[in-house]
């Protein structure tokens, strides 16, 4: 659910900042408390930002999770002491919460829900697995008590999915709901799955992940999209970078059919297809001010 | 840029990686690669008058036939039982040696201690870089020879370069073990909010066996259960290693259910399971040298300050000034 638990808490200050040092090399900074709590990601990433202008000498990477940020720095030109002296700096130089302004772009994708490639993936697995029937979607809909595929489709359709973090594979996005009026939950595969394709939409806890390769995954498949690496560069899109989203972007997608995908797919391929990207910003307040609220539990 | 050698045999997974690595792009999901034993690839390359970061064969198993097509030097570190054989003959690792075009270079694994050899050639392997770094990053497909392990067929170019020739004395090199002593750093979930302290008592004391299923992502640990401080990972999951998402260190050690692992240089850069202990920068090569399926690892806890004294005492071992010249 979307909470209101923790409303109508006005955001001026921040949350608690915990200093974990992970070895002698890297510094985990934990924001807050363990809580589905989008405000803290938004927190990690105006530090991420800040530090990243101010260019500290050793800083070797600033590194988002969900509500935690991991510096990684070179120890003979940083120490602890000194980094953490940094970062109390930051977060000092921070407004409040609700006075955040991130940039972020937004990125709409087309979405196929319960493709080919999705059922292949779903076969297999019920090979290896007997006794798992019906489609990923259908167990989410059972899951969630909805009253059918629809009310999942315009779920996935309807919400402004916010990038938290990339990684396990490169580029790989962790999306969570920026906008919703309830939150949706899915189990994860266990045993997890050995294939996923390329492309596969999948849905694990609140979170919806994009698989930039193709590999083993733990999360329900929903369905496909379009490539989001491409090593090899041939659509413009990929031509300064070969991976197609960042943290902090937002993410859209609409509806077409597993045909019209494939169409789409190719034209990738091709340079033909123009990805649509449009830079922006999320103001906080606004979201903070406005339910649903961003805050889920 | 020339054509230095041809592999005749690759060997079980034989990759090209450099240092220190692609760093700087974990924010987008790119683990480091590099080699899992620093210490011998930098040593590898500066026995052949090379940078000491440049790209090198990482050679698992210590298992690979290749042919010379030019001159130059080359030098193999690493696994205490590597056998180096130039047309058959016995050669010394860890010492730059010349070779000519047509010899045939084959190494091979006696029962000694260690599990990767490296190779480095005079010039270093020319690879196309990705992120400031030609390392194999096998996962991506990305880095050294097309993204992927050597096959047979395979030419490995080299820069053009100056060479020599040294011999790191062996009181300098490292000493390998099959039960190794490896120092570990607090992690940011141990005791007591995660572990009990008993289970880092055991963590830090119980030798654990390395699985045979252990690879460049993660060094697979099996050994006793952990009680852990907590019934569950509340909203995170119902096993007490559940955290929500974070960012993993490299040398991470990572505990997801009951199964530590310690996270390798293509270890994954993010996950929802808590890092219990980290293996500091100058003790990862002992990870890097452990044979799957045999040997095992007793951790010792050390703090971050001796971390980095370590890794500045194990500089000082790699001052080519202190080597002799061949």
């Amino acid at each position: 659910m979307c909470s209101s638990a923790q409303s109508p808490e006005p955001v001026t200050g921040l949350p608690p900042a915990r200093f974990r040092p992970a070895g002698d090399s890297a510094l985990l900074v934990e924001y807050g408390e363990a809580e589905f709590d989008l405000r803290l990601n938004f927190l990690v990433h105006a530090v991420q930002q800040r530090m990243r202008e101010a260019a500290v000498p050793g800083v070797l990477d600033l590194v988002p999770g969900l509500r935690s940020l991991m510096v990684n720095f070179d120890p003979d030109l940083l120490g602890y002491d000194r980094l953490i002296s940094v970062l109390r700096e930051v977060h000092g130089d921070l407004p409040g919460l609700a006075e955040l302004v991130l940039p972020s772009r937004s990125i709409t994708l087309p979405i196929a829900f319960d493709d080919p490639g999705t059922l292949e993936a779903i076969r297999r697995y019920a090979e290896a697995h007997p006794g798992r029937a019906g489609t990923d979607i259908d167990r989410l809909v059972e899951f969630n008590g909805l009253a059918g595929r629809d009310e999942f489709f315009g779920y996935v359709l309807g919400t402004t999915w916010w990038v938290a973090f990339t990684g396990y594979f490169p580029g790989q996005p962790f999306l969570y709901p920026m906008t919703c009026d309830r939150l949706l939950v899915a189990p994860k595969y266990n045993p997890p799955r050995a294939w996923t394709q390329e492309g596969a939409v999948s849905m694990g806890g609140p979170s919806v992940s994009i698989m930039p390769l193709e590999g083993p995954g733990g999360y329900q498949m929903l369905g496909r999209t379009l490539p989001i690496m491409d090593m090899r560069r041939t659509n413009k899109a990929f031509k300064a970078d070969p991976l197609l989203l960042r943290p902090a972007d937002r993410i859209g997608f609409h509806l077409v059919s597993g045909e019209r995908l494939s169409e789409l797919r190719s034209q990738v391929f091709s340079g033909e297809f123009d990805y649509r990207i449009d830079d922006g910003e999320v103001a906080v307040r606004e979201f903070l001010e406005q339910p649903p609220r961003l805050a889920v539990a | 840029m020339v054509a230095a050698l041809e592999v005749v045999d690759p060997g079980i997974q034989t990759t090209i990686q450099d240092l220190p690595g692609r760093v700087g792009s974990a924010h987008r999901g790119f683990s480091p690669a590099g080699p899992a034993d620093p210490f011998s690839l930098r040593a590898a390359n500066l026995l052949v008058g090379n940078d000491p970061q440049a790209p090198a064969l990482e050679i698992p198993l210590v298992r690979i036939t290749l042919a010379v097509l030019c001159e130059g030097v080359l030098a193999v570190t690493g696994a205490a039982g590597v056998e180096l054989t130039i047309n058959g003959s016995p050669r010394p690792a860890w010492e730059g040696v010349r070779v000519r075009p047509g010899q045939e270079i084959q190494l091979a694994m006696s029962g000694a201690p260690g599990f990767r050899a490296y190779l480095a050639f005079s010039g270093g392997f020319a690879v196309r870089e990705l992120l400031d770094s030609g390392s194999t990053y096998l996962l991506a497909g990305v880095g050294g020879l097309a993204g992927r392990a050597l096959v047979a067929g395979d030419i490995l170019q080299v820069n053009a370069g100056q060479s020599r020739a040294l011999r790191m004395p062996v009181a300098l090199r490292p000493v390998f073990a099959r039960d190794w002593e490896v120092e570990v750093v607090k992690g940011p979930h141990a005791d007591p909010e995660y572990l009990t302290p008993t289970d880092w008592k055991l963590f830090t004391a119980e030798p654990w066996r390395v699985d045979l299923n252990s690879n460049r992502m993660a060094t697979r640990l099996r050994g006793p259960r952990f009680e852990w401080a907590r019934a569950d990972g509340g909203i995170a999951g119902d096993h007490p290693s559940n955290i929500l998402e974070t960012p993993y260190p490299v040398g991470g050690v990572n505990v997801s259910g009951d199964e530590p692992v310690v996270l390798g240089p293509e270890g994954q850069t993010c996950g929802g399971f808590v890092i219990i202990g980290v293996v500091p920068r100058a003790a990862r090569w002992r990870i890097g040298q452990c044979r799957p399926g045999r040997d095992t690892v007793t951790f010792r806890e050390v703090s971050v300050a001796q971390a980095v004294e370590m890794a500045q005492r194990q500089r000082a071992a790699l001052d080519p000034a202190r080597w002799d010249r061949l």
